[in-house]
């Protein structure tokens, strides 16, 4: 049964206010979980704002926001058709512009109410109601209800769709001969505004994975009418698209009508495709062909500094890459092997060559310092008598020819391959960079032996890691299986308290650690760049473009 | 005097034609050109004694020419996005082109020299068939044709250097078969054909050394365009793959950040056309010299 203070809090936040107080939580720790347990953003930002003294209305915008105008952003324009197997957060940026999420992550990583309009959890994190916002209207007149919700549910946990969502929210699923569906009674449909998820396992993550790009609430009638967003776009934005062309363009117009996110400021939203070549896209914003970009690589960032009518943007962010190994292919079946690669890293050298120091080492857990559960735990060093002693224990003691697959662009992540070949020469490793095009390397990336692939941001450290180091799920590129690393993620799941998670993070990180699953060289900063006409925007540590609130200076 | 004696008054065969390459001082065009090559031959022999860092050490990135690291040393051309020498990388990439490109052209001329003697001396059918294949290689563009075969077989040098035969071949081919045309009418033609001699023997001992002197001035040339297609390949990250230094990829891996740090992709852009230069002011020079004669 879910509990609640009188004044309709979630009777953990007295708790949390406590330790903000007392300075054992940090004032995004406070906003986050606050956000996670149904408090509206107001009321945690007034709340932090009473404890801490702060005031959060001084960072509100001085100017008035006007009205009008066309946003033109590059960006890859790639096929939207349908959201639930979205896999690039390029797909997401469209696909937001027709149809929303029940959260979304701030630019700050603070999950907020968006389509769904407050949450309360059981103590235990297993039930979860969700209240849907009303007066939302589908483009199509229809209004949104809980069966819109329940229908996108049902679809993504359905093997057959094939979506990543089936892992995302595998609380909601059970096994049945090895395949994952949906538990009975996971989705209850409570009233037309109101509906209840009954979890398997406690999970926190629910409302940062339900903010996530593949988990776009689409019309309940989507699959009846076609099953394709781009050629029917019926959703609760405020834009409608207007033209659609893969790779070369997507424009949208502003719906008529109110929007219930209040006041939207833009005329249209134009994305331009410039391909792959980010010289092509510094040199549209430098030129005025576009006032946005939807990434600036870290390459490119002392050009910008020149020039006087752009503004750059910077987050530190949970954006990172790995070095992954398959765990159960030769020769990195044995774990010395792993761990003697492992043992010349030299982090934030790494970081240094490949990415000019933009950004922080990484530890090879997958957990972000930027995470609220990171636990601080011993960095590994490089050490190549140990690296040299533990090839030789796996007969290897002659030398080791590896060969490690990744694309081309962007061009930090060859790079960071070549830093890594250098890296490990002195040990008598000889590592072979194979770079691919974009599109081999991804029909790959899930089967090479030894592979560089990159992974987005994400709110909460334990998301990635129930995506892709969990036995079994759809994305565990190494093929990591181990029962009591499962369990530990469950119990650090499970678990509300940020201080309390933090120490059930200690062993999961340890054991993927230890394990040496992946090399992490670091965590990327990233960075995009407008022009300085363009108002009210921010950088969003996942490259999600929110612009519903963005203006232009003429 | 016996005969013995006589031939042993007469210079030798490789004193003759050192002899005739001598002739290229007469031209100061091709004596430059000369002295570029030989400049970077030089530099690609000397790599491992004259280059101060190894080519693929990775110091501090991004570093302009004269860089001082004590106490590894200078870096005089500075350093690139991975904080390699590029000095070093020029010296090392010399070896590279100045192996591929030589070798690609041998290559391609041994195909073309034989399709074209075999074309213009036997005619009919096997100049029929050699003819119009030709035909269908030389109607696409070039670049499509080595993008294709590079993309199809994987970039590698090897393979780098069987486009490069596939493409330029027909070329060639061409070259000698109108070369052979007139040849094979010539007195000595018929007069060996008289004394018996087997196709073989007149088409390689009678035509292809009287066809030689345009050869070799096309051979200069296409050795030029063999290293700019080696350096466009590496611009389109199809050329050799990383980390080894090509100078079309430095050129490629570095052009995105040339409004900010220029001396990485200028230095190997004038590598390339000063190589290029040389084996062209050479063909010129060769030309000059034939012509004299």
């Amino acid at each position: 049964m879910t509990k609640k203070t009188t004044d309709g809090l979630h009777s953990y936040i007295p708790r949390l206010a406590e330790q903000l107080g007392q300075g054992r939580v940090g004032r995004r720790d406070f906003l986050r979980t606050a956000a996670l347990l149904g408090v509206s953003s107001t009321v945690a930002y007034g709340l932090a704002d009473k404890i801490m003294g702060t005031s959060s209305a001084a960072l509100a915008q001085s100017a008035t926001p006007k009205k009008g105008g066309t946003l033109r952003v590059s960006m890859n324009v790639k096929e939207i058709s349908d959201p639930a197997i979205y896999d690039w957060s390029e797909k997401g940026n469209i696909g937001r512009h027709i149809v929303e999420s029940l959260t979304q992550v701030g630019s700050d990583n603070v999950t907020r109410p968006h389509l769904a309009e407050s949450w309360d959890a059981s103590d235990d994190l297993k039930t979860w109601t969700f209240r849907l916002r009303k007066g939302v209207k589908w483009s199509n007149g229809d209004d949104f209800i809980a069966d819109d919700v329940v229908f996108n549910f049902e679809r993504w946990l359905d093997p057959a769709t094939g979506s990543s969502n089936l892992g995302r929210f595998s609380s909601m699923t059970v096994e049945e001969g090895g395949k994952k569906k949906m538990a009975p009674n996971a989705i209850e449909r409570v009233d037309a505004h109101t509906v209840r998820f009954n979890l398997q396992t406690a999970d926190i993550a629910l409302p940062e994975s339900m903010g996530d790009y593949p988990a776009l609430i689409v019309h309940r009638n989507f699959t009846k009418q076609g099953g394709n967003l781009a050629e029917n776009p019926v959703g609760t934005s405020p834009f409608a698209l207007k033209n659609f062309r893969v790779g070369e363009t997507a424009v949208f117009e502003r719906r008529e009508g109110a929007y219930w996110g209040g006041e939207v400021y833009l005329d249209g939203i134009q994305y331009v495709d410039h391909g792959d070549d980010h010289s092509a896209w510094l040199a549209a914003i430098a030129s005025n062909q576009v006032d946005l970009l939807y990434r600036l690589i870290a390459q490119n960032v002392p050009a910008i500094k020149q020039m006087p009518q752009l503004q750059m943007y910077e987050t530190v962010t949970g954006q990172t890459g790995v070095a992954r190994m398959k765990v159960d292919q030769k020769p990195f079946d044995d774990i010395r092997v792993r761990q003697a690669i492992q043992a010349c890293i030299d982090h934030g050298r790494l970081l240094e060559i490949a990415y000019q120091g933009f950004g922080v080492p990484g530890e090879d857990h997958h957990v972000s310092p930027v995470h609220p559960e990171y636990a601080k735990i011993p960095a590994m060093t490089q050490d190549y008598d140990k690296a040299r002693k533990l090839l030789a224990e796996a007969g290897h003691g002659n030398g080791l020819d590896l060969t490690i697959d990744c694309v081309a662009q962007p061009a930090w992540e060859p790079n960071t391959c070549l830093a890594l070949a250098e890296m490990l020469k002195p040990a008598g490793i000889n590592l072979k960079v194979n770079i691919l095009p974009g599109g081999t390397y991804w029909d790959r990336w899930t089967t090479t032996p030894f592979g560089f692939t990159s992974w987005t941001h994400r709110p909460l450290g334990v998301q990635v890691l129930n995506l892709a180091y969990r036995s079994g799920v759809a994305w565990n590129e190494s093929s990591y299986a181990n029962p009591e690393f499962d369990k530990l993620l469950d119990d650090a799941m499970g678990v509300l308290d940020p201080t309390k998670r933090k120490e059930k993070m200690v062993p999961v990180q340890k054991l993927l650690q230890q394990d040496a699953v992946i090399i992490q060289p670091y965590w990327r900063s990233i960075f995009t760049v407008a022009n300085k006409k363009v108002k009210g925007f921010e950088i969003q540590p996942a490259e999600e473009m929110h612009l519903n609130k963005v203006w232009l200076d003429a | 005097m016996t005969d013995n004696a006589i031939r042993s008054a007469r210079p030798s065969k490789i004193m003759q034609y050192l002899r005739r390459a001598a002739l290229i001082r007469e031209s100061w065009v091709g004596s430059i050109g000369l002295g570029i090559i030989v400049f970077w031959v030089a530099m690609a022999l000397l790599a491992p004694l004259l280059a101060p860092f190894p080519p693929n050490a990775q110091y501090v990135p991004f570093m302009a020419p004269g860089f001082n690291l004590p106490p590894t040393g200078t870096f005089w051309l500075g350093t690139d996005h991975l904080g390699r020498d590029i000095l070093s990388r020029l010296m090392w990439g010399a070896r590279t082109v100045l192996f591929y490109a030589p070798l690609a052209t041998f290559c391609a001329y041994a195909v073309g020299i034989l399709m074209g003697l075999a074309a213009g001396y036997k005619r009919g059918w096997i100049d029929d068939v050699l003819s119009r294949s030709a035909d269908v290689i030389l109607s696409f563009p070039i670049l499509v044709l080595y993008v294709v075969i590079i993309t199809t077989f994987g970039a590698s040098g090897i393979n780098i250097v069987l486009a490069v035969t596939f493409a330029s071949a027909p070329g060639i081919m061409r070259i000698v078969r109108g070369l052979v045309l007139d040849l094979r009418n010539r007195d000595y033609v018929a007069a060996a054909q008289t004394r018996g001699e087997s196709s073989l023997y007149i088409m390689f001992v009678e035509i292809l050394p009287n066809a030689r002197g345009p050869l070799i001035v096309d051979a200069c040339l296409r050795v030029g365009y063999v290293i700019i297609t080696i350096g466009v390949l590496g611009f389109l990250g199809l050329g050799l793959p990383p980390p080894d230094p090509d100078w079309g990829g430095m050129v490629n891996e570095t052009r995105g950040m040339a409004m900010s740090f220029p001396h990485m992709t200028i230095f190997p852009c004038i590598a390339i056309s000063s190589l290029v230069l040389g084996f062209n002011l050479l063909a010129d020079g060769l030309r000059e010299v034939s012509l004299r004669d």
